[in-house]
Order: structure tokens, then C-alpha cells, then sequence
């Protein structure tokens, strides 16, 4: 006991401590919770403080639909993460996805059904199909040609929704209308017509979609994906294929901005243009590089930050993208890691344990 | 087959302008590896810069100095104090410093004339038609792709013909070993910026008259200008031109056939090029 506290940064600490060796491990040490350990516990489980957080906000915040807002947003940007953050693949096309799983589920609501778990399968099923194959185009070319060509085929789809697609979209007038959804499994027909209520189910599937994507990253998959990311050539060399890991994390991050989509015809009943046009794509970029790439919590703090500026800040001035964007500049100048990566820095000083690496130069395993 | 003809005409005219503007693009490209996110955007602030001058001075022919020089000074500072610290980092922090400036540039025209479009007029001397028997073509149309052309083949000339043009290469070829050579090279990159931004500039100016001033128009024009340097290959300057002639061809003709289409097409000929040649056109690998 003696040594372990003179020394914590010991190599067997480092490792996460999970299930029987973790139980183990605590009855052999005894239970000890500083704040050192409060610290370790949450950076391990990053979706536990976004939870945290946001059940917080759900209690006692102020705005129960900005809130929403945040959550939805917020799952669009972490899943972005998973191939620009992680992957290192910057796409400025990511509303793509939110927008097709928006109007099949808006669709499916309208026309088929009023179950939501209907509608989300179906707008799923089409959104991972649009996503495997743009995915397959996109990735034909690396790099900055990635990036154009995802922006490039984001404006197809607008295109398709503004005018080719004007049935199913509505063109400028957008899909209006979408019922609230029932959930079966006992639940009331009218249960999530109450903000508080539904908040609290979006919520829940934002959580279960947020604990997947860690899992995503925390996995072998996700491990390949960031060896990608530090240099394609040595991790070919390795033998991993990364075309294919590259394809796989676009279709997964484009499956979770889906579910994003989906909560989207449900939250507003309504889907317009704007949830498949381009600006969307680029406030999930912004929400990223804001609140720190490769990380989890990141993307909602950037979600939540420009959400809060959209609601206050332009209330005071109408110039409240031009500060935004001056952020972006001075984030990408000065702070890479985002305002979470600097946090952290912060805290793992301040609690002075400093088993990664102070300031993590791209590397941020854990969210 | 007159109407074909006359469409042919409004195209190429129209390719002009995009060559300039994916030219620009496809040298800072080649010489600094930053794709310019913000392309767009000066290409909006050339548009109300020459806007503001016209409107001013009234004579439409200083705007296509002004807005230049104007835009070679914001060039200067971005270089300067926005890209160099950037250059040693990894290919995607410059494109994403680029993509909040671009930000930044419309925002801030948004704030300085307001959210709504502003028309230009054709500068009097050259409103009116001429015929050419089969249609009256757009006067100032034609002159203004004449001055397109003009500044593309001098362009051309610099970088193959002079000892600046010679540089460039060296440097786009490899500028480590340029640098062992001698060379400025933070100098030839500043230079070759500016040169980007003052062709976007020309290219704002002469199709401001055309289609007006917006804050938008820097995006739209950027994802055609995208698709442009992918058909034709980015970092060619070649290939910028013919990609920029070819999607201004095809938009024309295809929003004459087939007027439903005419915003998808230049997408559906680009996953084309992606799926038969991947590096562009005229692309080096």
C-alpha cells in the first residue's frame, strides 16, 4: 500500500481496470476514491459524464429543448469523430446522413406507421445503404480529396432533395407533419408528447448509441482505425487493410449521425432542407475541432457551445458565426486538442497523475 | 442546333471563370499542399470589394485592378500569420484554419452589407449584344471571357516561360531540394497565394455584373470550383483549365436539355471520373 501511494503511476495502474480484475484489485488495495481515482474512473467512461451532465441539465436546466437540441446535435458530432477524429478522414459532408435517415423516418412516420422503432430500422437500412456506397466512392481518393468529395456529394443530395426527390422531401416547403412516435413495449401511445418525458427517451438512445460508438473505438476496429490515422503506411505494413477499416468506421459514423436523423423528424416534426444541406455539415465540424478531436466528450461540449451561441449570443449581435469562426481560426492555431483536450490537460495536472502523457499531441484514447 | 451553339458559347464563357478560380486553387495547392477552404469566400469578398469600388467610383474598370490588390493584402496577412505556422503541422489543420476562415470572410461581408444580394451593373460601354448571325451574344459576356482567357494564357506564360514560372515548379516539385538550391521558398509561396487570391479576385469582378453580389456565393461557387480541380486533377494547371471548360460546358447544355438535372450533372460526371480515373483528368498520381 505504502509503495503504490509513493509511486502511482505504476504500469499495472494505467491499464483499465474492468470486471473480476478490477474487483480483485480493489479488495486487494482496499477502496480508495480521491480525487486522483474519481478522475480515472470518469476519463475511462466518458459517455457515464456526458450522462451525468446531461441528466443534470434534463433536472434543472433551463432550456429543455435547447437541451434536446444539444443531444441530437451532439450524436451527429461524436459520430463525425469516429472518422475525422479518430480515422482522420475530415468529412464536410456529414449531414448527408442525418438528412436521409431525417426523411425516411419523417416518411415512414407519415405514411407507414407511427412506431418509431419501425421507422428507425427502415431509415437505418437506407442510410447505411447511401453510406456504403458514397463511402466507397469518397474513399477512392485520401486526404484532402476525401474532404471535397464528401462536400461535393452532401450538395447531390440537397440537390435530390430540393427538386429530383421534391415528393417524398417537399422540396423548399419540407416534410411536414411527423407525428409523434409510440414505442410499444407497454409504453402509452402519447407518452413522449411530453418535452420532459421525450427528453429524457432521447436521452436514452443518444446514451446507448454513445456507449456503441465507445466501444467501436475502444475495439480492435477502433484500435486499426487510429493506427490508420498515425501513419497509413506502417499500419499496412502490419497487415491491416485500411481502405476497408477506413470504409467500415464511415458506414458506422454514418449509421449513428442516422439515429441523430431520426431523433431530428421526431424532435421538430418537421424535416427541412437545412438538415441535409451543407451549413449542418459544417457545424459538426465546428462542434469537433471546438471541443477536441478524438475525444467523446468533446464533440457535446462544441455542440453545446455553439448551441448557446446560436440561442444568446445572437441575441446581442448578429455577428455571433463571425466570433465562432474566429474561434475555429485561433482553436486551430493555438489549442488542436479543443477546449476538452485542454481541460483535461488541466485536470490531470491539477489531480498530478500524470499517466498520459500531460498533453496529448493527437493520441486521446480514452474521451 | 442554334440554340446548341449559342449554349456551347454561354458555357465556355462561364468555364472561363471557373478556370481561374480552380487555377488559383490548384496552384496554392501544388505549392503549399493547403487546400483553400476559404476559395469561396475571397472569391465573395473580390465580388463586394469590386461591388464597393463600382458603386463609389463608378467606373467599373478600376474595381478590376482594385479588388485585386485588395485581395493580394489580405493574401499577405493569411500567408503571413494564418498559414506559415501551419505548414509543418499535419495536410488537414490548414484546410480546417482555411474552412474557419472562410467562415470568418463571409460573416463578416454578411455583417459589413447586409444578408441580401446586391446587383452590379454592366458597365455601360459594353451593354448590348452582338450578332453573330445565329444569336446575339451578351456583349459584355464576351469581352469578359475574353479577359478570362487572356489572363489564364499569361498565367500560362509565367509559370512556363519566365524564371518566376521555372521557381514555382521547382518548388511544387520538391521543395526541400529547392530550398538547398537557394531558393526563397517562403518567398515563392507568398507569391504564389497571392497570385490564387488576385485570380479569384478577376474572376469575382468580371461575373459580378453577371450574376450580381451575394454573401452565399462563395460556397456555391466553391463546390463547383471542388469538382472542377477533381475532374480535371488538382495541383495541374492544365487540368484546371479543361475541368473548368468542361463542367461550365456541361451545366450549360444540360440546363438546356435537361433543366431538372442541371444541378446534379456536374456531380454525376465528377463519381464518373472518380470511378474511371481517380487522380482527374489530366492529374498527376
Amino acid at each position: 500500500m505504502e509503495e503504490v501511494q509513493k509511486d502511482p503511476a505504476t504500469t499495472e495502474q494505467r491499464a483499465p481496470a474492468r470486471g473480476v480484475a478490477g474487483a480483485a484489485r480493489v479488495a486487494e488495495r482496499g477502496l480508495r476514491l480521491g480525487p486522483a481515482e474519481l478522475w480515472a474512473l470518469l476519463d475511462r467512461n466518458p459517455v457515464a459524464i456526458i450522462t451525468l451532465c446531461m441528466v443534470i441539465v434534463g433536472l434543472v436546466g433551463p432550456d429543455l429543448n435547447l437541451a434536446t437540441h444539444v443531444l441530437i446535435l451532439g450524436l451527429l458530432a461524436t459520430s463525425l469523430n469516429i472518422i475525422f477524429g479518430y480515422g482522420g478522414l475530415l468529412s464536410f459532408g456529414h449531414s448527408t446522413f442525418y438528412g436521409i435517415a431525417a426523411y425516411t423516418a419523417g416518411n415512414v412516420l407519415v405514411r407507414l406507421t407511427d412506431n418509431f422503432w419501425v421507422a428507425l430500422v427502415l431509415a437505418l437500412a437506407v442510410t447505411v445503404a447511401m453510406a456504403t456506397v458514397l463511402g466507397w466512392l469518397c474513399l477512392r481518393r485520401r486526404g484532402v480529396y476525401f474532404s471535397m468529395l464528401t462536400l461535393a456529394f452532401n450538395q447531390i443530395l440537397f440537390y435530390a432533395a430540393y427538386s429530383l426527390a421534391k415528393d417524398w422531401t417537399g422540396g423548399t416547403d419540407g416534410l411536414r407533419g411527423v407525428p409523434s412516435p409510440t414505442l410499444g413495449f407497454g409504453f402509452e401511445a402519447n407518452s413522449i408528447r411530453d418535452p420532459g418525458t421525450f427528453y429524457f427517451f432521447v436521452l436514452a438512445v443518444t446514451v446507448v448509441s454513445l456507449w456503441a460508438m465507445h466501444r467501436v473505438v475502444l475495439s480492435p476496429m477502433g484500435k486499426a482505425l487510429q493506427a490508420v490515422r498515425e501513419s497509413e503506411t506502417r499500419a499496412l505494413a502490419t497487415g491491416i487493410d485500411s481502405t476497408r477499416v477506413h470504409w467500415i468506421a464511415f458506414v458506422l459514423a454514418g449509421a449513428f449521425a442516422g439515429v441523430a436523423g431520426v431523433l431530428h423528424s421526431t424532435f421538430f416534426h418537421f424535416v427541412g432542407l437545412d438538415a441535409i444541406n451543407w451549413p449542418l455539415s459544417g457545424v459538426a465540424v465546428i462542434s469537433v475541432l471546438l471541443g477536441g478531436r478524438g475525444t467523446f466528450v468533446g464533440p457535446f461540449l462544441g455542440t453545446g457551445i455553439f448551441l448557446a451561441f446560436q440561442e444568446y449570443l445572437s441575441r446581442i449581435t448578429s455577428a455571433w458565426l463571425l466570433v465562432l469562426g474566429v474561434l475555429v481560426v485561433l482553436c486551430v492555431l493555438g489549442f488542436p486538442e479543443g477546449i476538452w483536450g485542454n481541460i483535461k490537460g488541466w485536470l490531470m495536472r491539477a489531480v498530478g497523475r500524470r499517466w498520459q502523457a500531460a498533453r496529448p499531441e493527437r493520441v486521446v484514447e480514452y474521451g | 442546333m442554334e440554340e446548341v451553339a449559342s449554349q456551347v458559347l454561354v458555357g465556355l464563357a462561364n468555364g472561363v471563370m471557373l478556370a481561374l478560380l480552380a487555377a488559383g486553387l490548384s496552384l496554392i495547392f501544388g505549392q503549399m499542399n493547403v487546400v483553400n477552404f476559404a476559395h469561396g469566400a475571397i472569391y465573395a469578398l473580390g465580388a463586394y470589394l469590386g461591388f464597393l469600388m463600382v458603386d463609389r467610383l463608378g467606373v467599373f474598370w478600376l474595381a478590376l485592378v482594385g479588388a485585386p490588390i485588395g485581395l493580394i493584402l489580405v493574401g499577405i496577412v493569411t500567408e503571413r500569420w494564418l498559414l506559415r505556422p501551419l505548414l509543418d503541422r499535419t495536410g488537414l489543420e490548414p484546410l480546417l484554419m482555411t474552412f474557419g476562415l472562410s467562415y470568418v470572410i463571409t460573416e463578416s461581408i454578411r455583417v459589413g452589407f447586409g444578408k441580401i444580394g446586391k446587383p452590379v451593373d454592366i458597365p455601360g460601354e459594353l451593354s448590348g449584344t452582338i450578332p453573330l448571325g445565329f444569336m446575339d451574344f451578351s456583349k459584355y459576356l464576351a469581352v469578359a471571357a475574353a479577359i478570362g482567357v487572356v489572363l489564364l494564357v499569361l498565367t500560362w506564360l509565367v509559370l512556363e516561360r519566365t524564371d518566376l514560372g521555372r521557381i514555382i515548379r521547382a518548388v511544387a516539385q520538391d521543395s526541400a531540394m529547392s530550398m538547398a538550391l537557394g531558393i526563397d521558398v517562403i518567398h515563392v509561396r507568398r507569391i504564389v497565394f497571392c497570385l490564387g487570391l488576385a485570380l479569384a479576385a478577376l474572376a469575382a469582378v468580371l461575373s459580378a455584373p453577371l450574376r450580381g453580389v451575394h454573401p452565399d456565393m462563395g460556397l456555391e461557387i466553391l463546390v463547383t470550383v471542388f469538382v472542377v480541380v477533381v475532374v480535371g486533377g488538382l495541383g495541374s494547371f492544365g487540368g484546371s483549365v479543361a475541368g473548368g471548360l468542361l463542367i461550365g460546358l456541361v451545366t450549360s447544355l444540360v440546363s438546356m436539355e435537361w433543366p431538372q438535372w442541371k444541378d446534379v450533372a456536374i456531380f454525376i460526371l465528377m463519381s464518373l471520373v472518380l470511378l474511371a480515373r481517380p487522380r482527374g483528368l489530366l492529374g498527376r498520381e
